[in-house]
């Protein structure tokens, strides 16, 4: 490919020399096939050194099975891997990293009980192994030293399992950027990520990809791709369609070319009928740090929650879903006061909660798509003390075909879903159960762009059916253009209140901030 | 994009499939090797022998498929024999009731301790195990009861045509756990407690009495274990059923339940309960010292679960 080098020698420009300079990892005709599902088929790819490659593609596309390819995790089936013209077999994630290749998975792979030092220097502990102790203080200047340098301040000492998914997503990040890598692989690393988490990590990425390191960047979002790549890689059903050097390409050729068709509009807005308020929450305060908070949502209408991670937005929700204890206030559901004290009692009262935290605790791992698809909702297909296979199979296909859930095989194992398609059967399950007020926290993390408007499509549905709804989001945009009114949360207790006509992305940020 | 049914071949199937190719394979060897193995008297005997550990290792498939384990059902076995014989005088029906109510009683405080109190459950039905033993000599006075009114052989020792009542009882166990874990929704509710409890409990799933009553259960079905064996024995001992959680275990791995819990079947464990008795069966036709009985055993169970792990890893697939 050559690349139309008549702009004015910008930095990118300058960049795009790199375009004659040999590639650094090369994939020639790579398949991968699982149980009934051609992942990777055919896929050549060249990686070039001191470039970002985007890497784009619908949920399920096949993005996740490539790194996981060059990680060591999968063998393909056939095809080659050239690391510097060589061909290279990679039989376990460690021979990636002898040879350079570092990684950061969809799915956090960190060892939750180990401290963040412990966790950056994984399996590269300072000093021998009998002699652990006394490279305790070692280990914890190397730790310091290496976030020091990607200007990251994160508790050393705490363990893993105490931080928020954005501090582990940066745990991870750090991890992987600490080996002396010359293929850097970043699958989806921004999904969890507040704005200013973000740009640390955007900065650390260019400043690496300086450093002559290849950067391969997965992510769902166009903006940042657009901000951050040099040629963009586009997937489809395991295919790769076409790579575009990022300048020369806009986002709606590249939404054509990974979904095939055009999507005319990204975030389409249905008007529904705004009726009675359905949910009144007066002076809420709990456990978790949430703190005086007064709103109402009212049937057929959409609050969004916007407010940086840590701000309180997930704590709301969870104390209207009995999931974190209330200290003080009331919640009234229909104009009547209701205390559920459990997630049980809230399903009950018609409360539905679509869950932030995907993995840990939306997914069911060892069921199969039927099983977690209605397992809020099981109570529905019980006949004489045991379940209705019918009724619950016919449910589970109609649902399935609803929200264009793929692959649409019922019987399949959740853990071998897309990330999108694993968020679509959570958001089936909530459908499931009819609720009277569904509060959705980042219902579209880690989510196509084709999905994502199907997302929003069906939350269109559940207003104009007379269902309230609670968007969380940190996708700014996205939560602009899908709410009726929004409540920007700061430190626990609600900083401002906007009405859809007001909201603007500087309002929500100001307030957002302090 | 093609099917994938659960096929003959998919790894869970070829497992299941394996331990009866493998449960086959002994039966014949044994079959050949000595006369009196495939004999009806001796299977009816093997059988009953497996029938008191497969009542035990039913319930404990429910306790490990939630994620659980339980270490006193040995014990509960124990108990409810000696509560029985000693409550006997009051009538075959109010004794019988007793021995299985302290047999759930002993569950339901497991099961307190472990969801409520948050108590690791290996710790809390290790403790209850030395607990129960304690308490059910306390109770005998240290003996065994004897002079044990008729109706208390019926389980153990009475027939229907030539099988026994304790076999038929396991049967009726086995079905009832298999369609209970299978078809009900307390079943599913199991699975997926152990599989990820934050999920089901965010989905709206009462995670600890689930957990709690999967230990009713397990001790339940002990008890009732424990009836089977007095009465093949005529005898209630307070030392009976020493070791049994461990064979229970034993037959539940074997039969392909995950460690940790959110997979795995009844007919698992009853082809690993027969699996364990026709195995101990064998090696005494066949002259073996008992001592070698653990070793096999152990053995066995290494392999089961590291074939279990080869699987996951994709080997197998
Ligand atoms: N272990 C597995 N077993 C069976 N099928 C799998 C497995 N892993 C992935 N797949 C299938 O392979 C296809 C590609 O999945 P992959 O995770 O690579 O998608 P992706 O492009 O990363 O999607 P997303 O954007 O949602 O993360 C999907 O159809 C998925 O269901
Ligand atoms: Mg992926």
């Amino acid at each position: 490919m050559v690349m139309k080098d008549n702009a004015a020698p910008s930095d990118r420009a300058m960049r795009g020399r790199t375009e004659g300079e040999a590639p650094i990892l090369e994939l020639v005709g790579i398949s991968k096939a699982f149980a009934g599902t051609q992942a990777l088929s055919d896929v050549s790819l060249s990686i070039r050194p001191a470039e970002v490659l985007g890497l784009l593609g619908e949920n399920g596309a096949g993005k996740s099975t490539l790194v996981k390819t060059l990680a060591g995790a999968h063998r393909p089936d056939s095809g080659t891997i050239l690391l510097n013209g060589e061909p290279i077999e990679l039989h376990n994630p460690r021979d990636a990293l002898r040879h350079g290749i570092s990684v950061v998975h969809q799915e956090l792979k960190l060892v939750p009980d180990l401290d963040v030092a412990a966790n950056f220097l994984l399996g590269r502990e300072p000093g021998r192994v009998f002699n652990q102790m006394s490279d305790r203080r070692r280990l914890y200047e190397e730790a310091g030293a290496l976030q020091q340098r990607l200007g990251l301040d994160l508790p050393l000492t705490t363990s893993v399992s105490a931080l928020s998914v954005a501090q582990q997503q940066l745990v991870e990040i750090v991890r992987a950027l600490s080996i002396d890598a010359s293929v850097l692989l970043l699958d989806e690393p921004t999904s969890a990520l507040s704005d200013s988490d973000m740009e640390t990590l955007f900065t650390t990425v260019k400043r690496v990809r300086d450093n002559g390191v290849a950067v391969v960047f997965i992510s769902h979002r166009l903006d940042e791709i657009f901000e951050l790549t040099d040629r963009v890689a586009v997937m489809r059903d395991g295919r790769h369609i076409r790579t575009l050097p990022t300048a020369e390409t806009t986002s709606e050729e590249v939404i054509r070319l990974m979904v095939g068709r055009e999507i005319v509009e990204l975030f389409p807005k249905t008007e529904a009928k705004i009726g009675e308020p359905v949910l009144e929450v007066r002076g809420l305060s709990s456990t978790a740090g949430i703190e005086d908070v007064s709103f109402t949502v009212h049937a057929g209408e959409i609050v969004g929650l916007a407010g940086l991670v840590g701000s309180g937005r997930t704590e709301i929700a969870r104390a209207i879903f009995g999931a974190d204890k209330r200290t003080a206030g009331e919640v009234l559901l229909d104009g009547e006061p209701v205390a559920p004290r459990t997630p049980a009692e809230a399903i009950a009262l018609g409360i539905g909660l679509v869950p932030e935290n995907r993995k840990a605790q939306g997914l069911v791992h060892d069921l199969s798509i039927r099983e977690n698809l209605t397992l809020a909702g099981l109570r529905k297909f019980v006949r004489g003390g045991l379940i209705s296979q019918r009724g619950e199979r016919t449910e589970t296909r109609r649902r399935i075909e609803e929200l264009d859930i793929r692959p649409a095989e019922p019987e399949r194992g959740i853990d071998t879903l897309s990330g999108g398609n694993q968020q679509k059967v959570i958001i089936a399950r909530w459908l499931l159960c009819e609720p009277r007020l569904l509060i959705l926290d980042e219902p579209t993390k880690g989510v196509d762009v084709g999905a994502k408007a199907e997302i929003h499509r069906i939350i269109g549905q559940l207003v104009a059916r007379g269902v309230a709804v609670i968007v969380i989001s940190s996708e700014l945009p996205e939560l602009l253009s899908v709410s009726d009114r929004i409540l920007v949360m700061r430190a626990g207790r609600v900083a401002a209140e906007l009405g859809r006509e007001d909201a603007t992305q500087e309002l929500v940020m100001t307030a957002a901030a302090g | 994009m093609g099917p994938t049914r659960p096929s003959f071949l998919s790894p869970r199937t070829l497992q299941r499939h394996a331990l009866l190719i493998v449960l086959g394979i002994l039966t014949v060897i044994l079959s050949l090797s000595t006369p009196s193995f495939f004999t009806s008297q001796n299977i009816l005997n093997l059988l009953d022998q497996v029938a008191v550990i497969g009542v035990v290792a039913c319930g404990m498939t429910v306790v490990m498929i939630a994620g659980g384990f339980d270490l006193s059902v040995g014990a509960v076995v124990a108990l409810s024999a000696v509560v029985i014989a000693i409550a006997a005088p009051a009538g075959g029906v109010v004794a019988i009731a007793a021995g299985i109510a302290a047999a759930a009683v002993v569950g339901l405080v497991n099961g307190g301790l472990i969801s409520k109190a948050r108590v690791n459950p290996f710790v809390v039905t290790l403790g209850m195990m030395t607990i129960i033993r304690g308490l059910s000599l306390v109770i005998s006075d240290g003996h065994s009861v004897y002079d044990l009114p008729s109706w208390f052989g019926f389980l153990g020792a009475s027939d229907v045509g030539p099988v026994s009542w304790g076999i038929i009882s396991f049967v009726v166990v086995a079905v009832g756990t298999h369609v209970m874990l299978r078809h009900s929704r307390y079943g599913r509710t199991l699975y997926a407690l152990g599989s990820n409890e934050e999920a089901s409990w965010l989905a709206g799933i009462n995670t600890g009495r689930a957990k709690t009553l999967a230990y009713v259960i397990s001790a339940a079905l002990a008890g009732f274990a424990g009836l089977i064996l007095a009465g093949q024995i005529s005898e209630a001992s307070p030392i009976a059923g020493q070791g049994y959680e461990l064979q229970a275990i034993a037959a539940v791995i074997i039969g392909g339940t995950r460690l940790g819990g959110g997979a795995g079947t009844i007919i698992g464990t009853v082809i690993g309960a027969l699996m364990l008795g026709v195995i101990d069966n064998g090696l005494v036709l066949l002259g073996v010292a008992p001592y070698w009985q653990g070793v096999v055993q152990g053995s066995i169970i290494i392999a089961a679960v590291g074939l279990a792990a080869y699987e996951k890893r994709g080997g197998g697939a």
